[in-house]
């Protein structure tokens, strides 16, 4: 077993880092703050696939590596495996985790006819900011996915779907 | 000042730690109370509260709990994985470099995401740890290094270099979970790289009325031997009381 720091850490680390880019830097470009949250979780899936990998050979195929990145490499980051793995074997994989970790102690409203519907106008702002929140948050483990295939010689596109809480899905779309 | 009025929902950690810091009242451990009312003997206040919850048996009025040591917490909290930390805390660094251009900024801003950190990270502290109220200045320090440390990053801090009055004090690191694989570039002369953790002990200790002021006299990424941290104990802020009653 290696090194292991509290939970609370990289919780911590994550919401400020979060906060930080949305609430303070680009407080009114979203897209410019989901960038840079998308590019830090980038450097960070980057360097840990490195080191993952280093004793392993070459994947020979897309489905290798995908399936690497479900099984070890979801492991080592979460102490679970990706729970369901979907494809349509035109370079697009949908990687869902059952119940993942990172939004589990998040308090998100998963009814989506609540929003713009609410009587009370305060009401659905906040519950709008609350679900823009975690879709910030989100950008962070697709830019760690997309970091890790991007080593593996993969480039694509990864998002993330969260219609079917506490389950969360990340789409991969490997760009031909 | 019938029993009924104005009931407080609020939480005692020890005799006489009194919180109504919301925070608090979601970290889990401890029990809940309602103030029924307040009386004035002498110099003394007395309460006289109910009890509304307890996860614990309690014995007369004062929940019979014991301090936990930091191993003990750290065998006991979710953990994860350092390397995810190491490389996260790295990548924010590079990322704010890029971002903020100067060095200076980095510092300061690294501090301030801490100092967030630290005040909410006290209430998971106080909750997991069970520590009453330190007697003083030392023995809070003699906290932190024994078991904030340890149960947040795994590691314990050796307490040194105290000045004669007893506010002053270093805490030395030998080994720092968030430096392992970091090398700064010349580039980056200049940045406290784990100002972090100056900021988290600053708010941490200003959320229990303590305002101190860490710096930084050795760090391992300038060619030191090991990261010290010096906490100056600026001002304690007397407790309130955290309800008027009387209105």
């Amino acid at each position: 077993m290696g090194r292991e720091v509290s939970e609370s850490c990289v919780e911590s680390l994550l919401t400020e880092m979060v906060s930080s880019y949305c609430n303070q830097f680009y407080a009114n470009k979203p897209e410019l703050a989901a960038r840079r949250i998308e590019a830090i979780g980038y450097d960070v899936g980057h360097r840990l696939s490195e080191r993952y990998t280093m004793e392993r050979p070459r994947f020979s195929d897309h489905l290798e590596a995908i399936k690497f990145i479900c099984k070890d490499f979801w492991s080592e980051l979460f102490k679970k495996q990706i729970d369901n793995l979907k494809t349509n074997h035109r370079g697009t994989f949908v990687l869902q985790d059952n119940r993942f970790r990172w939004l589990s102690r998040m308090s998100i409203d998963p009814s989506p006819e609540n929003t713009g519907l609410s009587q009370d106008s305060s009401v659905a702002l906040a519950e709008n900011k609350a679900t823009q929140a975690t879709n910030m948050y989100l950008y962070f483990p697709c830019g760690i996915i997309r970091g890790a295939l991007s080593n593996l010689g993969i480039p694509c596109a990864v998002s993330a779907d969260i219609s079917n809480l506490p389950a969360c899905s990340f789409v991969v779309r490997i760009k031909a | 000042m019938g029993p009924e009025r104005n009931p407080k929902t609020t939480r005692l950690l020890g005799l006489f730690w009194i919180t109504r810091n919301p925070r608090l009242l979601r970290a889990g451990l401890g029990h809940n109370y309602a103030i029924q009312s307040i009386e004035q003997r002498g110099s003394s206040q007395i309460f006289n509260f109910t009890v509304l919850s307890s996860r614990k048996q309690i014995k007369g009025s004062m929940p019979p709990v014991a301090p936990r040591s930091g191993d003990a917490i750290f065998a006991n909290v979710e953990r994860v994985n350092a390397e995810l930390f190491t490389l996260t805390y790295g990548a924010i660094v590079r990322q704010l470099l890029t971002d903020l251009e100067e060095v200076e900024e980095v510092n300061k801003q690294l501090d301030q995401m801490g100092y967030n950190i630290g005040i909410r990270l006290v209430d998971e502290f106080l909750a997991k740890s069970n520590v009453s109220r330190c007697v003083d200045f030392k023995e809070t320090a003699d906290v932190i290094a024994k078991v904030g440390f340890k149960m947040f990053l795994g590691v314990t801090a050796s307490v040194t270099n105290w000045d004669a009055d007893g506010t002053s004090c270093s805490f030395v690191l030998e080994d720092n979970p968030l430096v392992d694989f970091v090398e700064l570039p010349d580039t980056c002369q200049g940045l406290y790289y784990c100002n972090i953790l100056s900021g988290v002990i600053r708010g941490a200790l200003e959320m229990v009325s303590m305002k101190t002021e860490v710096t930084w006299v050795r760090d391992m990424l300038r060619g030191d031997d090991a990261f010290e941290l010096q906490v100056k104990l600026l001002k304690q802020v007397p407790e309130e009381y955290p309800y008027k009653d009387d209105e």
